[in-house]
Order: structure tokens, then C-alpha cells, then sequence
């Protein structure tokens, strides 16, 4: 295997099991709560997918529960709908099949038969279902192309003996009845991002060798987000200094891209402070709200600050230029 | 592919394919009453296919008698089988009119018969001109892919796909860099692979001009690997489905129960970005089935267009960002250049410049081997290089690379290859213009443009502009 491949970092996709780290905290209260309706929100590549997937993983051997990760992105319409709940049953046949469920039992045409006959099936097993949608943002669309769809499905989950639903979308999302607030997914915590960098749940051997004062670096710079610190560190490991790996990353147009649609998916008002932030003129943290939640403004001893070195100046230059000129 | 003489031969009068009349002069195919209108290069590949009507004829055949002195790609002659098989509503997984013939190419089932004149014997349909063989003389692959013992380096990118944690790559790379022969040469390495952890399917996006187009292409794709399925004891039938999305479903659990993953190596991406114009869904629906599950590894190559899916502002995840950041495709490394200079070559001229040639290549594969082609033409570098900095080929090349970078990228190069400087240079700028290959660093860590025959072009067009101001 050549040094590129042994890089174990991984950027843009979903994680779970050994190669997912962090999120403890989350996921004892997802996976603890009794609430059936749970939702979780996040900017993009923050882990939403991956906390889903890592459910998954960690509850797919536990008889008691089926885990279904259902994946909504592309879906426009009933029909539409209805495919990707066969593609989630489709993907879940090994685990349902160890469960002693047939796929044929519980797979129909019709999305809202279907969950009806999981629920005939786990009602008789004494299973519960653990629910997992992601890309819920879909919803909104859906709901406005068939009123009244979102309450229909909420209304057929109702309709398990035992059931949770973990939805995850982007802040965007609003969603009424029967869901609260959501939980934000914001950065890792400062243990978390040190246990990402170092790769703690690989081999010693598999692991990268960093310097501690280079990686404390690196994780304050990059705010403890979990990309970040992740394209932050390929870099190093490439390039075998930590400074010029975060020079690169400042100037990569794929963390540019990200930022300008993280900062789109805020309100006015959350921007036009998350600006003065970046200007250090920020107002009260109680202000702030969601940007702290979101993992965008952290305390410092003077007060708020930007997040990461990365976003920081993005939005100088944002506010120099204008984003739409840069590219 | 190759450029060749015509083979395609007169036009035939009109013909009879079982219900279907052929009128090649026309343009057209009739059944009844009913008249079906196609572009005039598939009547000629309908020709071409009537001509040999029985017998398996390559893609390399078909691109010698409809295309000749033109270069095309596979995928032009792929989605012109498409089109026929739409125009006579045939099927590919059971196939009526036209079938594929994995690795080799197609054939015609039924033997047309002439209108008004007897019909001919199969035999003399069959008496078209002897096809040339394709093997080329000069070592050198220029304005095609190669694989296999032709293709040279990229070990530690091909590392990185196959062996790295990543499901969703992204080869960026300028033209002519050789993108498709990198997806080519993974497709070969894991075809034959032993430990068999993949099962290569490439996918060339190129013309693919109306979403529902993607259906009918993914199935040609699929059909081509027919008996690499077969080895694994599936049949096309069972993965093969009339929606992208649900046969691409298909394939990747058939795959996993077989213990393989698919490897999606998609060519010339590019194409989603009017096809995600047309259809915003699309994208979404391509993310959810390309990121969603495991099982499936894609490797896409494009050019720095694709950037503009980066914008794209839906409600829900963005598709890039799946893929980004990419993986840029620069010049070769150094031994794989040598190697790619030496290749087989005993020819005195190359050999005694082969550092020389290098230099002026800025070991980029293309201009790298159309430099050693013209050596061998011309016997000399000298005369060599002018010959490949006049080319038309090249100088389009270096035309649409520099056409897709911003207006600053541009300056910064345009600087380099004036005065050698580029003060005030965003990093940005420079980290992408040097990760394209376009830019590099000098052993004394000056930036410099990436080659003299890009300089060359570049101080070319700045000329140009100043004479026009």
C-alpha cells in the first residue's frame, strides 16, 4: 500500500463504526431518549450522515431493534417516495433477515402499505423500529407538492407499537407538529477532535504521526469541525507541515464552496451577525443562538469569535468582494 | 480512437429490415405509416451495420467507416448504438436488431434486404472493404486512451482510489492529461485483479444531452460488461433495469452479495452540469444512489467546469460536495515520464533528447508523447517542437483550459509567461493553477508556467490582444 493510501482520513462521505469518532454525547441521548419523534439539524458535512449511519451501526445487532436508514434526497412525490423506502428496505434485507424478517413480508409497491406491514411484523416480533431519515430538508418540498403528506407518514409511524424517528436536516428546516426544536449538531468536542486526529481507534501502527503542539494547532484553527480538521490534517500528512497544510486549506476552493453554502443556509439576521462577529463587532452571546449551537461562534475571553480560521476569512473576504466574483 | 479513411460506401438504395423501411438517402426509418427521423450519422452506422449484417464488427470499425479523419471517443459510437436501438425500439438486453457483443462490439442480427432489387445474399453483404487494423506504428498514444503495459504512472492516485478510504472521487484535470486512460487503467487493474474486491464499470457521459438519455446510456454500459457479470454468475437480466436509479440498486446488491464492490468510473461529467439544468432533481437522485449506501465507489473525471455544480444551492445536500475536494491529475511524475519517453523506443533522436524532452513537456503525457511522435517523424526537436506548438489540437487544448479559469488564474499566468512574475497573486489562484498543472514551482521555488509550449501559446495570446487593443 503506497504512503497516499495509508492517509486514513476521510473527506465528503459518511462514516461509521471504527472511522467514526466523537458524538458520544449525542448519541446517548438519541438512542437513550424514549421521545418518538427526535431531529437533529447541522450545516453541511458536519456528520449529520454520519451520526445516522453510526445509529445504524451500533444498534443493527441489537435484536430488539431494527434500524432503518431511509434516505430521502431525490424523492419529489409519493411514488418517488415510496422507491426510496423500498431502496431502505432493499439495504436493510441482511439485517432484517438476521432479525428473521423476509423482506418479502414486509416490501409493497405502496410506501404507506409497506410501513404498515413492518409494523404487523415488528408488532409480532416485539421489535422496535429505529428510523433513521436522512436529507429530511426533502419534506419541506414534499409536503408543499402533497399537502398533508408529512402528517400521513407521521401518522402511519404513530402506528408502530415501538418506534423512534431521527430525522436530520440542514437548519433550514422547519417542521410543525409533532416535532420541537431540533438538537443542533455543532463541532466536535475539543477530546473528540483530538481522538480524530490522532486515528485513537486504529492500530499504532495505522495511525499518523503528529506532533502535540501541531495538532492543537490545527484544531484551533479549524474550530473542532470535523471536515475541516480532516482536510486540515490530509494535508499534513502529505505535506509534512502543519502551516503549509493550513495555507492550503485556506486557499482550497472545496472548503470555499463549502463555507458560501453553510452561510446561505442562515437566516439574514444570522448572518448579518455572524458578520459583525467577523468584524469583532459582535453583539451579546445571547444573542447568537443558533451560531453557537451551529458551531459557528465560540466564546473567547473578548466575547464571541468566528468559529475557525477558515470561515474567518471567508467572510473578510466575503465582505471585501462579494462572494459571487470569486469564482 | 484512430484516424482512418472512410469505409462507409455508397449509400444503398432503400432497404427492408423485417417491419422497418430503411431510407438512407432520407434519413429515416418507416413502419406503416409511421416515420421515424434520425440524425444523418446513425443512418450511416445503420449502413455501416447493414453492410456486415451478421458478423461482429468493432467500435474501431465503425469509427473508421463513419468517422474518418476525425477523432472520437468510444462513447460517440455507444450512444449512436443508443439512438439506433431507440429508433427501432429495440432492447439491449433482448436485442431484436442490434446486439452487443462484449469486448468486441456489434453485430446485426437480421440481414436487410434491398428494395426494388433482389435481395442480396448474406454473403454479399457481408463483401464490405477490409477494415484496417487499428494497431498503430509509433509507440506513442496520442489523442486516444491506453491501458495496460502503455499506460505509465499514476501509482500513488491509483493508490489513493482503490485502496484509500474514499467511496466518491473526483479526477480533475485539464484536457488531454489523461483522465479517461487513468479510468481506463483502473477499469483493466481491477477487471484482473485477484483478490477481486471491485467490479469495474465505466460509464462515459459524453453526449448524454436529455436526462432520460442516462437510462438508456447506464444500460449500454452495463451490457458491455454482460460477461464479466457472467463470471460472476449474473445475468444482465437480473441488474439491468429500465430506470438508472433502480438498476444501479440492483447491481450494487448483486455485487455485495458476491462480496464486490461496484466501481463506477464515470467519464466526461461534465455533462451533469445542463443535464442538472434540465432536470434539478437529478442530482439529488444521482447523490442518493452513488453516497447514500456502500457498496458502491465512484470515480468521476472532468475538467474545472464541473465546479459549477459547487453553486448548486438546493434544499438538500449538494452533490459535489460528495466528491470534493477532488483529486487534481497533473503532469506525471518524473520516472513515469522517462518511462513513457522510452517506451519501446530505439530510436536514436528520442533517446539522446529524452531530458530535453521532458523539460519542454513539463512531463505532461500528451504533449510528452506528440513531441517523441514528431521526433520520429521529423528526426529533429527543434523542428519537433514547433510542429506540436503549431498544432491545431493542442493549441485548442490549452484554448478551453484557459477559457474555464477565472479572470485572475488567467492573469497569473499570463504574467509568468510574460515577465516571469505575478505579483499580488491570490493563493488561491496559485494553489489551483499549480494543482492543474498549469503552474509550477522550480527547484529554486520559482513559479513558472508549467511548460514552454504552454508559454509559448500564452505569450502567443497576449500578443494578440495587445495588436487588437
Amino acid at each position: 500500500m503506497s504512503v497516499a493510501a495509508a492517509v486514513p482520513f476521510v473527506i465528503g462521505q459518511w462514516v461509521c463504526g471504527p472511522r467514526f469518532y466523537g458524538r458520544k454525547a449525542e448519541i446517548a441521548e438519541l438512542l437513550g431518549s424514549r421521545e418518538l419523534w427526535l431531529w437533529i439539524a447541522g450545516l453541511r458535512r458536519i456528520g449529520k450522515t454520519s451520526l445516522l449511519k453510526q445509529m445504524d451501526y451500533l444498534t443493527g445487532s441489537d435484536g430488539r431493534i431494527l434500524p432503518l436508514f431511509w434516505d430521502l434526497q431525490g424523492a419529489g412525490g409519493v411514488e418517488e417516495l415510496g422507491l426510496t423506502f423500498t431502496d431502505a428496505l432493499l439495504d436493510a434485507e441482511e439485517t432484517m433477515a438476521r432479525q428473521g424478517i423476509a423482506l418479502e413480508e414486509v416490501e409493497d409497491g405502496d410506501l404507506f402499505a409497506s410501513l404498515e406491514k413492518l409494523a404487523h411484523v415488528l408488532k409480532r416480533r416485539g421489535t422496535e423500529l429505529l428510523l433513521l431519515c436522512d436529507e429530511a430538508d426533502e419534506l419541506g418540498g414534499l409536503d408543499r407538492a402533497v399537502p398533508g403528506l408529512a402528517a400521513r407518514l407521521w401518522q402511519a409511524v404513530d402506528g408502530f407499537a415501538a418506534a423512534r424517528v431521527v430525522l436530520a436536516s440542514s437548519p433550514r428546516l422547519c417542521l410543525a407538529e409533532p416535532f420541537t426544536a431540533p438538537r443542533f449538531l455543532g463541532a466536535l468536542t475539543d477530546e473528540e477532535a483530538r481522538a480524530l486526529l490522532c486515528q485513537s481507534q486504529l492500530p499504532d501502527a495505522a495511525r499518523p504521526v503528529f506532533d502535540a503542539a501541531g495538532m492543537e494547532k490545527l484544531r484551533e484553527q479549524c474550530g473542532n469541525h470535523p471536515m475541516l480538521l480532516q482536510i486540515a490534517a490530509k494535508r499534513w500528512h502529505e505535506v509534512g507541515d502543519v502551516d503549509e497544510a493550513l495555507r492550503q486549506v485556506a486557499a482550497d476552493r472545496a472548503v470555499q464552496h463549502l463555507l458560501a453554502v453553510d452561510f446561505e443556509l442562515l437566516t439574514g439576521a444570522e448572518q448579518q451577525l455572524l458578520r459583525s462577529v467577523a468584524r469583532k463587532q459582535g453583539g451579546p452571546a445571547v444573542d447568537a443562538g443558533r451560531l453557537l449551537d451551529l458551531g459557528l461562534v465560540r466564546h473567547d475571553p473578548r466575547g464571541l469569535a468566528v468559529a475557525n480560521r477558515f470561515l474567518a476569512a471567508w467572510l473578510r473576504q466575503e465582505s471585501e468582494a462579494g462572494f459571487g466574483d470569486r469564482f | 480512437m484512430e484516424q482512418r479513411r472512410g469505409e462507409a460506401g455508397e449509400t444503398p438504395s432503400e432497404l427492408n429490415l423485417e417491419e422497418w423501411r430503411i431510407q438512407p438517402s432520407l434519413n429515416r426509418l418507416m413502419r406503416g405509416d409511421a416515420v421515424v427521423r434520425i440524425e444523418p450519422k446513425l443512418m450511416d452506422v445503420l449502413v455501416f451495420l447493414a453492410r456486415h449484417a451478421g458478423q461482429v464488427v468493432s467500435k474501431d470499425d465503425i469509427a473508421g467507416a463513419v468517422w474518418p479523419e476525425t477523432f472520437i471517443s468510444e462513447s460517440v459510437i455507444t450512444r449512436a448504438i443508443a439512438g439506433l436501438r431507440k429508433a427501432l425500439e429495440d432492447d439491449v438486453r433482448a436485442p431484436r436488431f442490434i446486439e452487443t457483443i462484449a469486448k468486441r462490439g456489434y453485430r446485426l442480427l437480421t440481414a436487410p434486404v434491398a428494395v426494388s432489387q433482389p435481395a442480396p445474399p448474406p454473403q454479399a453483404l457481408a463483401q464490405a472493404p477490409p477494415v484496417r487494423p487499428s494497431v498503430s506504428s509509433t509507440p506513442y498514444a496520442v489523442g486516444q486512451w491506453v491501458r495496460g503495459e502503455r499506460f505509465h504512472g499514476r501509482s500513488s492516485e491509483i493508490a489513493e482510489i482503490l485502496d484509500g478510504p474514499r467511496n466518491g472521487v473526483w479526477l480533475l484535470g485539464t484536457r488531454a492529461i489523461g483522465k479517461t486512460s487513468l479510468l481506463k487503467q483502473l477499469e483493466h487493474l481491477t477487471a484482473h485483479e485477484p483478490e477481486g474486491r471491485y467490479f469495474p464499470l465505466f460509464w462515459d457521459l459524453q453526449g448524454s444531452t436529455e436526462p432520460d438519455d442516462l437510462h438508456g446510456d447506464f444500460a449500454a454500459a452495463l451490457a458491455e460488461a454482460e460477461d464479466r457479470l457472467g463470471g460472476l454468475g449474473l445475468r444482465l437480466e437480473d441488474v439491468a433495469a429500465d430506470d438508472l436509479f433502480d438498476s444501479l440498486g440492483r447491481l450494487r446488491r448483486a455485487l455485495r452479495a458476491k462480496g464486490r464492490t461496484l466501481l463506477l468510473l464515470w467519464d466526461e461529467v461534465e455533462e451533469l452540469i445542463h443535464l442538472h439544468a434540465k432536470s434539478p432533481a437529478l442530482l439529488r437522485k444521482l447523490r442518493r444512489a452513488l453516497q447514500s449506501q456502500e457498496g458502491i465507489r465512484t470515480v468521476m473525471a472532468s475538467g474545472p467546469r464541473l465546479w459549477k455544480l459547487a453553486e448548486q444551492r438546493d434544499d438538500t445536500s449538494p452533490f459535489l460536495h460528495g466528491f470534493a475536494p477532488p483529486l487534481y491529475l497533473g503532469p506525471l511524475q518524473a520516472d513515469a515520464a522517462r518511462g513513457l519517453v522510452r517506451q519501446g523506443a530505439v530510436d536514436p533522436a528520442i533517446l539522446e533528447t529524452a531530458e530535453e524532452v521532458l523539460r519542454r513537456s513539463g512531463h505532461h503525457p500528451t504533449l510528452l508523447q506528440m513531441l517523441c511522435a514528431r521526433i520520429r517523424e521529423l528526426g529533429d526537436l527543434e523542428r519537433a517542437t514547433e510542429a506540436v506548438a503549431a498544432d491545431p489540437t493542442i493549441r485548442f487544448f490549452f484554448a478551453v483550459d484557459f477559457d474555464l479559469l477565472t479572470s485572475s488564474e488567467r492573469e497569473v499566468l499570463l504574467g509568468l509567461s510574460g515577465s516571469g512574475a505575478s505579483p499580488g497573486a491570490r493563493p488561491e489562484d496559485l494553489l489551483h493553477l499549480e494543482r492543474l498543472g498549469l503552474m509550477r514551482r522550480s527547484g529554486e521555488g520559482r513559479l513558472e508556467v508549467a511548460n514552454p509550449i504552454l508559454g509559448q501559446w500564452l505569450r502567443d495570446q497576449a500578443d494578440q490582444c495587445s495588436s487588437s487593443d
